[in-house]
Protein backbone atom coordinates (compact mmCIF):
# COMPACT_ATOMS: atom_id res chain seq x y z
CA UNK A 1 0.00 0.00 0.00
CA UNK A 2 1.50 3.57 -0.99
CA UNK A 3 2.64 5.31 2.16
CA UNK A 4 0.93 7.95 1.34
CA UNK A 5 -2.41 5.88 1.56
CA UNK A 6 -1.09 4.82 5.08
CA UNK A 7 -0.72 8.46 5.79
CA UNK A 8 -3.93 9.84 4.75
CA UNK A 9 -5.76 6.97 6.70
CA UNK A 10 -4.17 7.42 9.35
CA UNK A 11 -5.20 10.87 9.10
CA UNK A 12 -8.94 9.64 8.39
CA UNK A 13 -8.37 7.66 11.89
CA UNK A 14 -7.55 10.93 13.88
CA UNK A 15 -10.66 12.56 12.59
CA UNK A 16 -12.73 9.85 13.50
CA UNK A 17 -11.00 10.03 16.98
CA UNK A 18 -11.53 13.94 17.07
CA UNK A 19 -14.72 13.71 16.03
CA UNK A 20 -15.53 10.91 18.89
CA UNK A 21 -13.78 12.90 21.89
CA UNK A 22 -14.55 16.53 20.76
CA UNK A 23 -18.02 18.70 20.94
CA UNK A 24 -16.81 20.99 18.17
CA UNK A 25 -20.13 23.08 18.92
CA UNK A 26 -19.49 22.87 22.52
CA UNK A 27 -16.07 23.42 22.39
CA UNK A 28 -16.39 27.00 19.45
CA UNK A 29 -18.76 28.37 21.53
CA UNK A 30 -16.88 28.00 24.68
CA UNK A 31 -16.06 31.15 27.00
CA UNK A 32 -12.95 29.87 28.22
CA UNK A 33 -11.56 29.35 24.61
CA UNK A 34 -13.72 33.15 23.25
CA UNK A 35 -12.05 34.99 26.19
CA UNK A 36 -8.40 34.14 25.77
CA UNK A 37 -7.81 33.38 22.20
CA UNK A 38 -10.55 34.25 19.91
CA UNK A 39 -11.58 37.36 21.38
CA UNK A 40 -13.09 40.56 19.15
CA UNK A 41 -10.42 38.87 15.79
CA UNK A 42 -10.53 35.19 16.67
CA UNK A 43 -13.12 34.60 13.90
CA UNK A 44 -12.59 36.84 11.20
CA UNK A 45 -9.37 35.79 11.43
CA UNK A 46 -10.31 32.06 11.29
CA UNK A 47 -12.33 33.17 8.41
CA UNK A 48 -9.72 34.82 6.48
CA UNK A 49 -7.45 31.34 7.36
CA UNK A 50 -10.42 29.33 5.84
CA UNK A 51 -10.46 31.81 2.84
CA UNK A 52 -7.51 31.79 2.37
CA UNK A 53 -6.14 27.91 2.74
CA UNK A 54 -9.63 27.14 0.02
CA UNK A 55 -8.65 30.08 -2.36
CA UNK A 56 -4.47 29.16 -2.29
CA UNK A 57 -5.78 25.09 -2.78
CA UNK A 58 -7.80 26.31 -5.52
CA UNK A 59 -5.36 28.37 -7.54
CA UNK A 60 -2.77 26.23 -7.22
CA UNK A 61 -4.71 23.26 -8.93
CA UNK A 62 -5.88 25.72 -11.74
CA UNK A 63 -2.65 27.49 -12.07
CA UNK A 64 0.44 25.51 -10.69
CA UNK A 65 -0.48 21.87 -11.95
CA UNK A 66 2.50 20.93 -12.60
CA UNK A 67 4.08 22.20 -9.22
CA UNK A 68 1.39 19.99 -7.40
CA UNK A 69 2.80 16.51 -9.40
CA UNK A 70 6.13 17.04 -8.46
CA UNK A 71 5.20 17.26 -4.98
CA UNK A 72 3.24 14.20 -5.29
CA UNK A 73 6.04 12.25 -6.86
CA UNK A 74 8.75 13.70 -4.31
CA UNK A 75 6.90 13.12 -1.33
CA UNK A 76 6.05 9.59 -2.44
CA UNK A 77 9.13 8.69 -3.27
CA UNK A 78 10.73 10.60 0.45
CA UNK A 79 10.91 7.52 3.20
CA UNK A 80 9.05 7.76 6.01
CA UNK A 81 10.30 9.94 8.92
CA UNK A 82 8.51 7.41 12.06
CA UNK A 83 9.63 10.63 14.29
CA UNK A 84 7.60 12.61 12.82
CA UNK A 85 5.04 10.04 12.78
CA UNK A 86 5.53 9.22 16.40
CA UNK A 87 5.59 13.26 17.68
CA UNK A 88 2.50 14.08 15.64
CA UNK A 89 0.77 11.57 17.16
CA UNK A 90 1.87 12.25 20.60
CA UNK A 91 0.49 16.14 20.02
CA UNK A 92 -2.49 14.49 18.87
CA UNK A 93 -2.98 12.17 21.83
CA UNK A 94 -2.52 15.67 23.96
CA UNK A 95 -5.13 17.22 21.84
CA UNK A 96 -7.84 15.12 22.26
CA UNK A 97 -7.23 14.89 26.31
CA UNK A 98 -7.25 18.80 26.23
CA UNK A 99 -10.51 19.45 23.85
CA UNK A 100 -13.14 18.57 26.19
CA UNK A 101 -11.54 20.26 29.32
CA UNK A 102 -12.35 23.94 27.56
CA UNK A 103 -16.26 23.49 27.59
CA UNK A 104 -16.47 20.48 30.50
CA UNK A 105 -18.63 22.09 33.49
CA UNK A 106 -16.70 21.10 36.56
CA UNK A 107 -13.09 21.71 34.04
CA UNK A 108 -10.15 23.45 35.05
CA UNK A 109 -10.55 27.20 34.39
CA UNK A 110 -6.68 27.82 33.42
CA UNK A 111 -6.41 30.92 31.40
CA UNK A 112 -2.94 28.75 30.17
CA UNK A 113 -5.34 26.18 28.73
CA UNK A 114 -6.99 27.42 25.51
CA UNK A 115 -3.67 28.81 24.74
CA UNK A 116 -2.11 25.26 24.75
CA UNK A 117 -4.87 24.29 22.82
CA UNK A 118 -4.40 26.43 20.05
CA UNK A 119 -0.78 25.85 20.41
CA UNK A 120 -1.35 22.34 20.23
CA UNK A 121 -3.98 21.71 16.91
CA UNK A 122 -1.19 24.37 15.71
CA UNK A 123 1.48 21.50 16.29
CA UNK A 124 -0.49 18.92 15.02
CA UNK A 125 -1.10 20.44 11.64
CA UNK A 126 2.46 21.20 11.23
CA UNK A 127 3.74 17.84 12.30
CA UNK A 128 1.11 16.19 10.03
CA UNK A 129 2.18 18.24 7.02
CA UNK A 130 6.29 17.15 7.86
CA UNK A 131 5.11 13.28 8.18
CA UNK A 132 2.88 13.56 4.88
CA UNK A 133 6.15 15.26 3.16
CA UNK A 134 9.78 16.26 4.06
CA UNK A 135 10.29 20.84 5.26
CA UNK A 136 12.52 20.67 1.89
CA UNK A 137 9.95 19.63 -0.55
CA UNK A 138 7.12 21.80 0.96
CA UNK A 139 9.78 25.02 0.40
CA UNK A 140 10.42 23.77 -3.11
CA UNK A 141 6.15 23.69 -3.40
CA UNK A 142 6.27 26.82 -2.06
CA UNK A 143 8.54 28.19 -4.42
CA UNK A 144 7.41 27.21 -7.39
CA UNK A 145 3.72 28.78 -6.27
CA UNK A 146 5.23 31.85 -7.17
CA UNK A 147 2.45 34.95 -5.98
CA UNK A 148 -0.56 32.37 -6.34
CA UNK A 149 -0.13 32.40 -2.77
CA UNK A 150 -0.72 36.34 -2.59
CA UNK A 151 -3.35 36.09 -5.20
CA UNK A 152 -5.20 34.07 -2.62
CA UNK A 153 -4.28 36.34 0.39
CA UNK A 154 -5.35 39.26 -0.92
CA UNK A 155 -9.20 38.51 -2.03
CA UNK A 156 -9.35 36.33 1.48
CA UNK A 157 -8.30 39.45 3.00
CA UNK A 158 -10.80 41.57 1.41
CA UNK A 159 -13.63 39.02 1.65
CA UNK A 160 -13.61 38.94 5.16
CA UNK A 161 -12.84 43.19 5.54
CA UNK A 162 -16.00 43.15 3.28
CA UNK A 163 -18.48 40.87 4.09
CA UNK A 164 -20.38 43.29 6.53
CA UNK A 165 -20.41 45.71 4.09
CA UNK A 166 -23.21 43.61 2.53
CA UNK A 167 -24.95 44.54 5.72
CA UNK A 168 -26.28 48.22 4.49
CA UNK A 169 -27.19 46.74 1.34
CA UNK A 170 -30.20 44.47 3.15
CA UNK A 171 -32.97 47.12 3.91
CA UNK A 172 -32.75 49.09 0.68
CA UNK A 173 -33.15 45.40 -0.96
CA UNK A 174 -36.30 44.01 0.90
CA UNK A 175 -37.66 47.77 0.44
CA UNK A 176 -37.52 46.58 -3.18
CA UNK A 177 -38.34 43.04 -2.90
CA UNK A 178 -41.34 44.23 -1.05
CA UNK A 179 -42.60 46.41 -3.48
CA UNK A 180 -41.98 44.18 -6.49
CA UNK A 181 -44.33 41.41 -4.91
CA UNK A 182 -47.19 43.39 -4.39
CA UNK A 183 -46.71 44.47 -8.01
CA UNK A 184 -46.79 41.05 -8.60
CA UNK A 185 -49.81 39.68 -6.93
CA UNK A 186 -52.37 42.23 -7.63
CA UNK A 187 -53.14 40.74 -10.75
CA UNK A 188 -54.17 37.37 -8.41
CA UNK A 189 -55.11 38.57 -5.25
CA UNK A 190 -57.40 41.36 -5.10
CA UNK A 191 -57.83 42.07 -1.31
CA UNK A 192 -53.86 42.88 -0.47
CA UNK A 193 -53.36 43.10 3.41
CA UNK A 194 -49.94 45.81 3.03
CA UNK A 195 -48.37 46.40 6.25
CA UNK A 196 -45.02 48.23 5.44
CA UNK A 197 -44.39 49.13 9.24
CA UNK A 198 -43.59 45.29 9.58
CA UNK A 199 -43.23 44.63 5.68
CA UNK A 200 -45.88 42.03 5.65
CA UNK A 201 -47.98 40.86 2.82
CA UNK A 202 -51.29 39.27 3.62
CA UNK A 203 -54.49 37.80 2.53
CA UNK A 204 -57.26 36.47 4.82
CA UNK A 205 -55.85 33.10 4.35
CA UNK A 206 -51.95 33.52 4.45
CA UNK A 207 -49.27 36.04 4.85
CA UNK A 208 -45.61 36.19 4.14
CA UNK A 209 -43.10 38.78 5.91
CA UNK A 210 -40.18 39.76 3.93
CA UNK A 211 -37.36 39.81 6.52
CA UNK A 212 -34.04 41.49 5.03
CA UNK A 213 -32.92 38.05 4.40
CA UNK A 214 -35.19 37.34 2.24
CA UNK A 215 -33.74 40.08 -0.26
CA UNK A 216 -32.25 37.91 -1.89
CA UNK A 217 -28.65 39.25 -1.49
CA UNK A 218 -26.75 36.22 -0.34
CA UNK A 219 -27.85 34.30 -3.68
CA UNK A 220 -26.66 37.37 -5.73
CA UNK A 221 -23.08 37.53 -3.72
CA UNK A 222 -23.09 33.57 -5.05
CA UNK A 223 -24.12 34.22 -8.39
CA UNK A 224 -21.33 37.08 -8.35
CA UNK A 225 -18.81 34.42 -7.44
CA UNK A 226 -20.17 31.77 -9.46
CA UNK A 227 -19.90 34.17 -12.69
CA UNK A 228 -16.73 35.45 -12.00
CA UNK A 229 -15.03 31.81 -11.96
CA UNK A 230 -16.90 30.59 -14.90
CA UNK A 231 -15.39 33.70 -16.95
CA UNK A 232 -12.29 33.42 -15.59
CA UNK A 233 -12.06 29.77 -16.12
CA UNK A 234 -13.11 30.28 -20.11
CA UNK A 235 -11.78 33.34 -20.72
CA UNK A 236 -9.69 31.94 -23.72
CA UNK A 237 -13.61 31.90 -25.06
CA UNK A 238 -15.00 34.89 -24.17
CA UNK A 239 -14.40 38.89 -25.47
CA UNK A 240 -13.89 41.57 -22.65
CA UNK A 241 -15.44 43.34 -21.37
CA UNK A 242 -18.52 42.40 -23.64
CA UNK A 243 -18.61 39.08 -21.10
CA UNK A 244 -18.85 40.99 -18.20
CA UNK A 245 -22.16 41.70 -19.02
CA UNK A 246 -23.15 38.42 -18.00
CA UNK A 247 -22.70 39.44 -14.13
CA UNK A 248 -25.31 42.29 -14.37
CA UNK A 249 -27.79 40.49 -16.08
CA UNK A 250 -27.38 37.35 -14.05
CA UNK A 251 -28.21 39.40 -10.70
CA UNK A 252 -30.88 41.83 -11.71
CA UNK A 253 -32.45 38.16 -13.23
CA UNK A 254 -31.97 36.20 -10.12
CA UNK A 255 -33.77 39.57 -8.01
CA UNK A 256 -36.74 39.67 -10.21
CA UNK A 257 -36.72 35.86 -9.70
CA UNK A 258 -36.54 36.01 -6.12
CA UNK A 259 -39.84 38.37 -6.00
CA UNK A 260 -41.87 35.83 -7.91
CA UNK A 261 -40.83 33.25 -5.36
CA UNK A 262 -42.19 34.82 -2.78
CA UNK A 263 -45.59 36.05 -4.81
CA UNK A 264 -45.35 31.94 -5.65
CA UNK A 265 -44.91 31.52 -2.09
CA UNK A 266 -48.27 33.50 -1.40
CA UNK A 267 -49.95 31.76 -4.28
CA UNK A 268 -49.05 28.52 -2.84
CA UNK A 269 -50.36 29.33 0.81
CA UNK A 270 -53.64 31.09 0.28
CA UNK A 271 -54.23 28.30 -2.27
CA UNK A 272 -54.51 26.58 1.15
CA UNK A 273 -50.81 24.44 1.12
CA UNK A 274 -49.60 25.95 3.63
CA UNK A 275 -47.61 23.00 4.63
CA UNK A 276 -46.02 22.89 1.07
CA UNK A 277 -45.48 27.24 1.13
CA UNK A 278 -43.98 27.02 4.03
CA UNK A 279 -41.72 23.71 4.80
CA UNK A 280 -41.41 22.86 0.80
CA UNK A 281 -41.57 25.65 -1.93
CA UNK A 282 -39.89 28.32 0.71
CA UNK A 283 -36.58 26.62 0.62
CA UNK A 284 -35.93 24.89 -2.06
CA UNK A 285 -37.04 27.15 -4.51
CA UNK A 286 -34.33 29.72 -3.77
CA UNK A 287 -32.66 27.25 -4.77
CA UNK A 288 -33.87 26.27 -7.56
CA UNK A 289 -33.74 29.65 -8.54
CA UNK A 290 -29.86 30.14 -8.19
CA UNK A 291 -29.71 27.33 -10.02
CA UNK A 292 -31.45 27.97 -12.96
CA UNK A 293 -29.72 31.60 -13.66
CA UNK A 294 -26.42 30.32 -13.56
CA UNK A 295 -26.50 26.99 -15.15
CA UNK A 296 -28.84 29.35 -17.64
CA UNK A 297 -26.47 32.41 -18.11
CA UNK A 298 -23.41 29.35 -18.76
CA UNK A 299 -25.77 27.72 -21.95
CA UNK A 300 -26.38 31.12 -23.23
CA UNK A 301 -23.50 33.11 -22.55
CA UNK A 302 -21.54 30.43 -25.22
CA UNK A 303 -24.15 31.35 -28.27
CA UNK A 304 -24.27 35.06 -27.95
CA UNK A 305 -22.00 36.00 -30.76
CA UNK A 306 -20.82 39.44 -29.43
CA UNK A 307 -19.66 37.95 -26.23
CA UNK A 308 -17.48 35.20 -27.84
CA UNK A 309 -14.52 34.77 -29.61
CA UNK A 310 -15.36 32.16 -31.97
CA UNK A 311 -18.53 31.33 -31.78
CA UNK A 312 -19.91 27.74 -31.89
CA UNK A 313 -21.10 25.71 -35.14
CA UNK A 314 -24.21 24.36 -35.00
CA UNK A 315 -24.99 21.25 -34.16
CA UNK A 316 -24.72 19.31 -37.63
CA UNK A 317 -24.23 20.34 -41.41
CA UNK A 318 -20.95 22.17 -41.62
CA UNK A 319 -20.40 22.81 -45.28
CA UNK A 320 -22.80 20.26 -46.29
CA UNK A 321 -20.98 17.71 -44.07
CA UNK A 322 -22.62 15.53 -41.82
CA UNK A 323 -20.29 15.84 -38.84
CA UNK A 324 -20.80 12.38 -36.23
CA UNK A 325 -21.35 14.03 -32.84
CA UNK A 326 -19.06 12.37 -30.31
CA UNK A 327 -20.70 11.05 -27.06
CA UNK A 328 -20.29 13.25 -23.64
CA UNK A 329 -18.71 11.10 -21.34
CA UNK A 330 -18.77 13.46 -18.33
CA UNK A 331 -22.80 12.85 -19.38
CA UNK A 332 -22.51 9.16 -18.79
CA UNK A 333 -20.67 9.26 -15.85
CA UNK A 334 -22.49 12.12 -14.00
CA UNK A 335 -25.97 12.03 -15.61
CA UNK A 336 -27.77 9.52 -13.27
CA UNK A 337 -26.59 11.49 -10.10
CA UNK A 338 -27.58 14.94 -11.10
CA UNK A 339 -30.62 13.71 -12.61
CA UNK A 340 -31.39 12.15 -8.63
CA UNK A 341 -30.30 15.20 -7.48
CA UNK A 342 -32.42 17.54 -10.08
CA UNK A 343 -35.68 15.56 -8.81
CA UNK A 344 -34.62 15.40 -5.25
CA UNK A 345 -35.07 19.67 -5.38
CA UNK A 346 -38.19 19.23 -7.37
CA UNK A 347 -39.73 16.70 -4.55
CA UNK A 348 -39.23 18.79 -2.23
CA UNK A 349 -40.04 22.22 -3.24
CA UNK A 350 -43.52 19.92 -3.71
CA UNK A 351 -44.30 18.59 -0.56
CA UNK A 352 -44.34 20.02 2.43
CA UNK A 353 -43.27 17.86 6.05
CA UNK A 354 -42.62 14.52 4.39
CA UNK A 355 -41.21 13.71 1.21
CA UNK A 356 -44.28 12.10 -0.58
CA UNK A 357 -42.61 12.66 -4.36
CA UNK A 358 -39.55 10.54 -3.07
CA UNK A 359 -40.27 8.20 -6.34
CA UNK A 360 -39.44 11.00 -8.83
CA UNK A 361 -35.69 10.37 -8.50
CA UNK A 362 -36.36 6.68 -9.69
CA UNK A 363 -38.12 8.24 -13.04
CA UNK A 364 -35.03 10.79 -13.03
CA UNK A 365 -32.40 8.32 -13.05
CA UNK A 366 -34.09 5.84 -15.22
CA UNK A 367 -34.76 7.98 -17.75
CA UNK A 368 -31.32 8.89 -18.21
CA UNK A 369 -29.72 5.63 -17.69
CA UNK A 370 -32.18 4.41 -20.73
CA UNK A 371 -30.49 7.73 -22.83
CA UNK A 372 -27.20 6.74 -22.91
CA UNK A 373 -28.23 2.70 -22.57
CA UNK A 374 -25.44 1.90 -25.56
CA UNK A 375 -22.78 3.25 -23.29
CA UNK A 376 -23.87 1.53 -20.06
CA UNK A 377 -23.74 -1.70 -22.20
CA UNK A 378 -20.63 -1.31 -23.31
CA UNK A 379 -19.07 -0.88 -19.74
CA UNK A 380 -17.62 -3.62 -17.83
CA UNK A 381 -19.88 -4.77 -14.82
CA UNK A 382 -18.40 -7.45 -13.75
CA UNK A 383 -17.73 -8.27 -9.93
CA UNK A 384 -16.63 -10.45 -7.18
CA UNK A 385 -17.47 -11.59 -3.72
CA UNK A 386 -15.27 -8.75 -2.62
CA UNK A 387 -18.14 -5.95 -3.56
CA UNK A 388 -21.03 -7.59 -0.85
CA UNK A 389 -18.42 -8.44 1.38
CA UNK A 390 -16.87 -4.75 1.26
CA UNK A 391 -20.80 -3.76 1.48
CA UNK A 392 -21.52 -5.44 4.85
CA UNK A 393 -18.18 -3.89 6.28
CA UNK A 394 -19.28 -0.56 5.33
CA UNK A 395 -22.61 -1.33 6.75
CA UNK A 396 -21.03 -2.47 10.11
CA UNK A 397 -18.92 0.89 10.39
CA UNK A 398 -21.85 2.88 9.51
CA UNK A 399 -23.91 1.34 12.34
CA UNK A 400 -21.01 1.50 14.94
CA UNK A 401 -20.58 5.53 14.21
CA UNK A 402 -24.07 5.80 14.20
CA UNK A 403 -24.63 5.05 17.90
CA UNK A 404 -21.13 6.58 18.70
CA UNK A 405 -22.12 9.72 17.71
CA UNK A 406 -25.81 10.05 17.71
CA UNK A 407 -26.77 6.99 19.67
CA UNK A 408 -29.50 4.78 19.48
CA UNK A 409 -31.07 5.15 15.77
CA UNK A 410 -34.30 3.74 16.40
CA UNK A 411 -37.32 5.86 15.84
CA UNK A 412 -40.55 6.29 14.75
CA UNK A 413 -41.76 6.01 11.37
CA UNK A 414 -42.68 9.69 10.03
CA UNK A 415 -46.24 10.49 10.99
CA UNK A 416 -47.36 11.06 7.91
CA UNK A 417 -45.82 7.39 7.05
CA UNK A 418 -47.83 5.86 9.74
CA UNK A 419 -51.19 7.51 9.26
CA UNK A 420 -51.63 6.78 5.30
CA UNK A 421 -53.42 4.40 3.86
CA UNK A 422 -51.25 0.63 3.65
CA UNK A 423 -51.39 0.93 -0.12
CA UNK A 424 -49.53 4.74 -0.15
CA UNK A 425 -47.45 3.66 2.54
CA UNK A 426 -46.02 0.32 1.16
CA UNK A 427 -45.31 1.91 -2.10
CA UNK A 428 -43.97 4.26 -0.47
CA UNK A 429 -41.53 2.09 1.78
CA UNK A 430 -41.02 -0.03 -1.92
CA UNK A 431 -39.74 3.01 -3.87
CA UNK A 432 -37.61 4.30 -0.89
CA UNK A 433 -36.03 0.79 -0.78
CA UNK A 434 -35.56 0.81 -4.26
CA UNK A 435 -33.79 3.97 -5.05
CA UNK A 436 -31.49 3.01 -2.09
CA UNK A 437 -30.50 -0.01 -2.88
CA UNK A 438 -30.40 0.04 -7.19
CA UNK A 439 -30.55 3.64 -7.90
CA UNK A 440 -28.35 5.58 -5.90
CA UNK A 441 -25.30 3.17 -5.68
CA UNK A 442 -25.52 3.18 -9.30
CA UNK A 443 -25.66 6.68 -9.61
CA UNK A 444 -23.42 8.07 -7.18
CA UNK A 445 -20.34 4.52 -8.14
CA UNK A 446 -20.90 5.97 -12.10
CA UNK A 447 -20.14 9.64 -10.47
CA UNK A 448 -18.12 9.28 -7.62
CA UNK A 449 -15.86 6.63 -8.58
CA UNK A 450 -15.84 6.07 -12.46
CA UNK A 451 -15.56 9.68 -12.61
CA UNK A 452 -14.43 11.86 -9.90
CA UNK A 453 -11.83 9.27 -9.13
CA UNK A 454 -10.02 9.07 -12.40
CA UNK A 455 -10.72 12.89 -13.14
CA UNK A 456 -9.56 14.49 -10.01
CA UNK A 457 -6.37 11.89 -11.54
CA UNK A 458 -5.89 13.29 -14.70
CA UNK A 459 -8.41 14.95 -17.44
CA UNK A 460 -8.15 11.99 -20.02
CA UNK A 461 -10.19 10.08 -17.24
CA UNK A 462 -11.95 7.72 -19.75
CA UNK A 463 -8.51 6.03 -20.49
CA UNK A 464 -7.28 5.72 -16.95
CA UNK A 465 -6.97 2.66 -15.30
CA UNK A 466 -8.72 3.14 -11.83
CA UNK A 467 -5.85 1.03 -10.43
CA UNK A 468 -3.57 4.01 -11.44
CA UNK A 469 -5.57 6.68 -9.23
CA UNK A 470 -3.51 9.06 -7.17
CA UNK A 471 -4.12 8.86 -3.23
CA UNK A 472 -4.90 12.61 -3.37
CA UNK A 473 -7.67 11.89 -5.48
CA UNK A 474 -8.83 9.26 -3.39
CA UNK A 475 -8.97 11.47 -0.56
CA UNK A 476 -10.53 14.33 -2.30
CA UNK A 477 -13.62 12.24 -3.80
CA UNK A 478 -13.73 10.38 -0.60
CA UNK A 479 -14.33 13.37 1.50
CA UNK A 480 -16.43 14.98 -1.58
CA UNK A 481 -19.01 11.90 -1.25
CA UNK A 482 -18.94 12.01 2.83
CA UNK A 483 -19.74 15.69 2.44
CA UNK A 484 -22.86 14.41 0.36
CA UNK A 485 -23.92 12.52 2.95
CA UNK A 486 -24.49 15.62 5.44
CA UNK A 487 -24.25 15.20 9.61
CA UNK A 488 -22.89 11.56 8.63
CA UNK A 489 -20.23 12.96 6.68
CA UNK A 490 -17.34 10.69 8.13
CA UNK A 491 -19.16 7.94 7.91
CA UNK A 492 -19.63 8.82 4.26
CA UNK A 493 -15.89 9.57 3.65
CA UNK A 494 -14.89 6.39 5.30
CA UNK A 495 -17.38 4.52 2.65
CA UNK A 496 -15.99 6.21 0.29
CA UNK A 497 -12.36 5.34 0.51
CA UNK A 498 -13.59 1.83 1.03
CA UNK A 499 -15.83 1.94 -2.11
CA UNK A 500 -12.54 3.42 -4.22
CA UNK A 501 -10.11 0.36 -2.46
CA UNK A 502 -12.74 -1.99 -3.98
CA UNK A 503 -12.80 -0.07 -7.40
CA UNK A 504 -8.96 0.41 -7.82
CA UNK A 505 -8.27 -3.04 -7.23
CA UNK A 506 -9.27 -4.34 -10.56
CA UNK A 507 -10.84 -1.84 -12.20
CA UNK A 508 -14.23 -3.11 -11.48
CA UNK A 509 -16.78 -0.57 -10.97
CA UNK A 510 -19.16 -3.65 -10.34
CA UNK A 511 -17.55 -4.10 -7.02
CA UNK A 512 -17.82 -0.69 -5.68
CA UNK A 513 -21.48 -0.69 -7.08
CA UNK A 514 -22.61 -3.88 -5.06
CA UNK A 515 -20.63 -3.45 -1.94
CA UNK A 516 -22.74 -0.05 -2.04
CA UNK A 517 -25.66 -1.77 -3.12
CA UNK A 518 -25.09 -4.00 -0.42
CA UNK A 519 -24.26 -1.49 2.31
CA UNK A 520 -27.62 0.30 1.49
CA UNK A 521 -29.48 -3.17 1.41
CA UNK A 522 -28.53 -3.79 4.65
CA UNK A 523 -29.57 -0.54 6.00
CA UNK A 524 -33.06 -0.69 4.45
CA UNK A 525 -33.40 -3.98 6.08
CA UNK A 526 -32.33 -2.31 9.95
CA UNK A 527 -34.92 0.13 8.65
CA UNK A 528 -37.68 -2.17 8.15
CA UNK A 529 -36.81 -4.76 10.66
CA UNK A 530 -35.49 -2.94 13.71
CA UNK A 531 -37.33 0.30 13.55
CA UNK A 532 -33.86 2.45 13.12
CA UNK A 533 -35.97 5.46 11.16
CA UNK A 534 -33.22 7.97 11.86
CA UNK A 535 -31.14 6.01 9.57
CA UNK A 536 -33.76 7.19 6.31
CA UNK B 1 -7.97 45.70 -16.35
CA UNK B 2 -10.23 42.75 -17.12
CA UNK B 3 -8.15 40.37 -14.69
CA UNK B 4 -8.42 43.10 -11.75
CA UNK B 5 -11.86 43.34 -12.62
CA UNK B 6 -12.75 39.80 -12.59
CA UNK B 7 -10.75 39.58 -9.10
CA UNK B 8 -12.78 42.18 -7.55
CA UNK B 9 -15.86 40.69 -8.34
CA UNK B 10 -14.65 37.06 -6.67
CA UNK B 11 -13.94 39.34 -3.82
CA UNK B 12 -17.17 40.64 -3.66
CA UNK B 13 -18.76 37.35 -4.17
CA UNK B 14 -16.57 35.87 -1.62
CA UNK B 15 -17.65 38.49 1.26
CA UNK B 16 -21.53 38.04 0.05
CA UNK B 17 -21.34 34.48 0.77
CA UNK B 18 -18.94 34.78 3.84
CA UNK B 19 -21.55 37.15 5.36
CA UNK B 20 -23.98 34.55 4.21
CA UNK B 21 -22.99 31.92 6.52
CA UNK B 22 -22.99 34.35 9.29
CA UNK B 23 -27.44 34.31 9.54
CA UNK B 24 -30.22 32.24 9.35
CA UNK B 25 -31.78 32.64 5.72
CA UNK B 26 -34.41 29.95 4.32
CA UNK B 27 -33.51 30.82 0.94
CA UNK B 28 -29.99 29.54 1.42
CA UNK B 29 -30.82 26.84 3.60
CA UNK B 30 -27.61 24.86 4.32
CA UNK B 31 -29.38 21.57 4.52
CA UNK B 32 -29.97 22.04 0.98
CA UNK B 33 -26.74 23.88 -0.06
CA UNK B 34 -24.91 20.67 -0.70
CA UNK B 35 -26.96 18.41 -3.10
CA UNK B 36 -27.76 22.14 -4.79
CA UNK B 37 -24.16 23.19 -5.26
CA UNK B 38 -23.40 19.52 -6.67
CA UNK B 39 -25.95 19.91 -9.07
CA UNK B 40 -24.81 22.81 -10.34
CA UNK B 41 -21.06 21.98 -10.57
CA UNK B 42 -22.03 18.37 -12.44
CA UNK B 43 -24.13 20.33 -14.85
CA UNK B 44 -21.54 22.86 -15.41
CA UNK B 45 -18.91 19.98 -16.14
CA UNK B 46 -21.47 18.61 -18.83
CA UNK B 47 -21.71 21.53 -20.50
CA UNK B 48 -18.00 22.16 -20.89
CA UNK B 49 -17.69 18.30 -21.85
CA UNK B 50 -20.55 18.54 -24.21
CA UNK B 51 -18.57 21.71 -25.86
CA UNK B 52 -15.49 20.08 -26.33
CA UNK B 53 -16.77 16.88 -27.74
CA UNK B 54 -18.93 19.24 -30.63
Amino acid sequence: MPRLLILFLVFAAELVAISLSVDGQNLVSSPLLTAQVLGVWGMPAIRFLVSFAVMGCALMYLMRREALNTFRRDASQSPTQPRRVLLHLTLFGALMLLGPRLYAVNGAKSAALPVAFVLLGIGVLFTGLAALAPVRIWLRLAKSAGATWLYAAIPALATVLLSAAWRSLWKPASLATFTLVQWMLRPFLGHLIIQPDRMRIATARFGVIISPQCSGLEGMGLLILFGSLWLWLNRKEFRFPHALLFIPVGLVTLFVLNSVRIAALMLIGNAGARDIAANGFHSQAGWIAFNGVAFGLCLVSGRVSWMVRTAQQPDQAIAGTQVPELVNNVAVYLGPFLAILAAGMLARSLTGGFEWLYPLRIAAAAAVLFSYLPEYRAMNWTWTWRGPAGGLVVFAAWIAMEFALSGQPAGAAPSALQFAAPTARWTWIAARAFTAILAVPLAEELAFRGYLLRRLTTSDFGHLNPARSTVLALAGSSVLFGVMHGERWLAGTLAGILYSLLYRRKGQLGDAILAHATTNAAIAAAVLLFGWWKLW
Amino acid sequence: MVRSITLALVVLGSAAFAFAGNISSPEIDATSATGAVALLSGAVLVLRARRRTR
